[in-house]
């Protein structure tokens, strides 16, 4: 057997850990609770092992591959369950979702490049903790619940996924997002990523719009999340009065600033523009 | 002592069973175990692409994925690509003839991230697949142009 003598010396070690594979949720909330500070999660590994290499050594880890149902994609009439393992890759190709939640598969389309999204798990996009990675926008304004168990306490938690945001701690066991299903109008603009990127959601009652969310990220920070005052505002009011509704809206987005940028006051004026070109899109006639 | 596991996988067509370190990556399984040194090692932190390998016909960066991962899936590297009659696979030869290869450190990986391209369905956009992998050469507009067909069909034959 080859040691790691024999790999390049340029290349770091990863130090040695102890491997656990379940093949059930129970079984593998069972090992993290035996020792939840020194038990890590393998799913996709992309960053996990990117830190492994950094000198991050947590002496123990489960590798959740076997746990099918983590990485099972459920439909159901009132709401669509998936496997925090799940891939970017199923959750893009995933034939159900493509019916009953085409936004998804499409917005999951455009992560990364082809090699993250076949190895990295929604998951692990979530629990990293990167502003830059894109899922928790979505899946705040989608109103998706994540599914969490706290090993230190044994206990089950649930948290809306626009109020999760990683602590300096290693994040609980994350098992499934759930998300309702419910009509939306959601559009998003990613061409300034990763300085900035935005969501933005509105809800619907027949023509008139009920609600609307606006949610920035970028490379420093967030995601925010805007509540928008729409109050009602039929559609053809809002066509009409996009460019004002949009510069309104903006001025309600917390301080944003770009990597190099000339300051917090020129990003929030980037990103009304992208706001009222999201707005335009979300008021075309579907 | 390391924490060892027994891995199984089929390599290029061929089962290959191996006691292995938990921490070890694929691509140091697939380069010092079995000596398959196309496949290549260059950032370690899955930017690059140049250790990309197929798993289950899916591009799959080698260097992030633990051996372990592989077990019991079919692993395609650079080495088995190319029918046992030829010299080279289509892929290679069109990069050949269009002089792609500079220093050629990146070209076992995009080969292997231009074969996954048959598994992506017909309906979905195909020319951003390439853009997954880097050559430090910048050789990106010959790449393109010798890969046009094989991305316009998706690497299926017409």
């Amino acid at each position: 057997m080859l040691q790691y003598s024999e790999i390049a010396a340029t290349r770091r070690r990863i130090a040695e850990f102890q491997l656990f594979r379940p093949d059930s949720i129970d079984e593998a909330c069972e090992i993290l609770a035996e020792a939840p500070e020194a038990t890590v999660l393998h799913a996709g590994g992309i960053d996990l092992v990117n830190r492994l290499k950094t000198g991050y050594a947590p002496g123990r880890i489960v590798a959740l591959k076997a746990v099918e149902r983590m990485q099972d994609i459920r439909i159901f009439d009132d709401r669509i369950e998936i496997g925090a393992a799940a891939s970017h890759w199923q959750i893009e190709n995933h034939a159900g979702l493509k019916i009953s939640l085409p936004m998804l598969p499409a917005y999951v389309a455009g992560l990364g490049n082809i090699r993250v999204r076949v190895q990295g798990t929604i998951g692990g996009n979530i629990l990293a903790g990167e502003p830059v990675y894109e899922m928790l926008p979505l899946l705040g304004v989608l109103d998706a619940e994540l599914t969490f168990f706290d090993a230190s306490r044994r206990s089950w938690f649930k948290l809306a996924a626009r109020d999760y945001r990683r602590g300096p701690t290693a994040p609980p066991f994350l098992t499934a997002i759930t998300i309702p299903q419910r009509s939306r109008s959601v559009i998003w603009d990613r061409r300034l990523r990763p300085a900035l990127a935005m969501v933005l959601s509105l809800d619907w009652d027949g023509d008139m719009i009920r609600s609307g969310t606006a949610v920035l990220t970028g490379d420093r920070g967030g995601p925010l999340f805007t509540s928008l005052p729409a109050d009602r505002l039929s559609r053809s009011q809002a066509a009409a009065n996009c460019a004002d509704i949009a510069a309104d809206w903006a001025r309600l987005f917390p301080s944003v600033d770009l990597p190099s940028g000339p300051g917090p006051d020129y990003c929030r004026h980037v990103a009304g523009v992208m706001l009222r070109r999201a707005l335009q899109n979300c008021l075309l006639p579907s | 002592m390391s924490e060892t596991i027994s891995v199984s996988m089929m390599v290029n067509g061929e089962r290959r069973d191996a006691e292995v370190p938990v921490a070890l990556m694929l691509a140091d399984f697939l380069r010092d175990n079995l000596r398959l040194l196309g496949t290549k090692v260059a950032c370690d932190q899955g930017a690059c692409g140049a250790c990309t390998v197929l798993v289950d016909g899916l591009p799959t960066t080698s260097c992030l994925t633990f051996a372990f991962v592989a077990e019991g899936r079919d692993v395609t590297t650079v080495e088995g690509v190319t029918a046992a009659d030829a010299v080279w696979d289509a892929v290679q030869q069109a990069l050949h003839e269009h002089g792609a290869p500079q220093c050629g450190f990146c070209m076992p990986g995009l080969v292997m991230l231009s074969k996954g391209l048959s598994m992506q369905p017909a309906s979905a956009e195909a020319a951003g697949w390439l853009n997954a992998n880097i050559c430090r050469c910048s050789g990106y507009e010959v790449i393109r142009r010798a890969l046009a067909p094989w991305i316009a069909t998706r690497g299926i034959p017409a």
